[in-house]
């Protein structure tokens, strides 16, 4: 009588137990509820800027931190890409056809450094936009 | 007056210029078009390498690199297309006038050294530019007849307009 008194209560435990669980779904369909996790990494996108006709195409660019952009020389002279403040990165000399990426990791201002009227600009959503500067503000030389 | 002979010399292309689109019918063939094209690119080039020769600004010497690279490629697509289309460039009254202006400018840059030299070369650079865009697109697109060479010319015009630009600026440095 004893063990039955136990084998019950035991079996009470339990249904109380699975029905307390967080993880009981029923036929793995998906909780309403559920929250993304924000420490997940977005998936990277990429994003191409055509040089044509002497410009950055399109000149200004929003992007996520993290997306790749790929720069492709489409015009009939070499180009290359700077970021115009510090020159903190460059590509080298693109050839007709030649292409050069980079991970944008913040917003930023660049020129083509062979022909230093080419401007463009870089937007991550979120920035601050701090490394930003007013390109008429950049002086071109020494 | 050395720099007095430079403008004059580019104003009295630019009055030549228009004398020419003034004409009724100013004829040039697709053969004397490339001609103007080639000695126009050429005469560019030719002037970089007096102001590589001569310049120490690190300025001038930059924008003389990218007269030189940029024409020499506009060259040769000018060279592959001339070719391709089993035309050669025929010598003509637009591309001697620029050869003739040329040399008087290649003479008085020649004489010319440090600042003053710099001055005179960007000056020269801004007035050249404007003039070679005024001539391809007031005379040399609309007497092309075969359409590739056509698109080779109006394609450049954003590099000179972008030259001219960057003139612009590298001149208000001599002022």
């Amino acid at each position: 009588m004893v063990r039955l008194k136990i084998f019950s209560i035991c079996c009470w435990l339990l249904v109380v137990m699975l029905q307390c669980s967080p993880s009981g779904k029923k036929d793995g369909a998906a909780d309403e509820n559920e929250i993304a996790d924000p420490q997940q990494p977005q998936q990277q996108v990429v994003h191409t800027i055509e040089i044509k006709q002497m410009k950055f195409s399109p000149d200004t660019l929003n992007v996520r931190k993290g997306d790749k952009v790929i720069w492709v020389n489409a015009d009939i002279v070499e180009h290359d890409v700077t970021q115009l403040s510090k020159k903190a990165w460059a590509s080298s000399k693109l050839a007709t056809g030649a292409s050069w990426s980079m991970i944008v990791t913040k917003s930023e201002d660049y020129y083509c450094n062979l022909h230093v009227v080419m401007r463009g600009k870089l937007i991550v959503e979120g920035d601050n936009a701090s490394n930003v500067v007013e390109s008429s503000l950049i002086p071109i030389c020494r | 007056m050395k720099n007095l002979c430079i403008t004059l010399v580019s104003v009295f292309f630019l009055a030549f210029i228009g004398s020419l689109n003034a004409q009724e019918n100013p004829k040039l063939s697709d053969a004397e078009v490339a001609s103007v094209a080639v000695v126009a690119n050429q005469i560019d080039i030719a002037y970089a390498e007096i102001a590589k020769e001569k310049s120490k600004d690190p300025e001038i010497v930059k924008f003389a690199d990218t007269m030189i690279r940029d024409h020499n490629a506009v060259l040769g697509q000018a060279s592959a297309l001339v070719k391709k289309l089993g035309v050669t460039p025929k010598d003509n009254a637009v591309s001697q006038q620029l050869l003739a202006g040329a040399d008087k400018t290649k003479k008085s840059l020649r004489g010319k050294s440090g600042k003053a030299f710099d001055k005179d070369y960007i000056d020269n650079e801004v007035s050249y530019h404007k003039a070679v865009i005024s001539t391809v697109q007031t005379v040399l697109i609309p007497e092309t007849e075969n359409q590739e060479l056509k698109d080779l010319l109006q394609g450049i015009l954003p590099a000179l307009n972008t030259h001219l630009s960057h003139a612009e600026m590298v001149q208000k440095m001599f002022k």
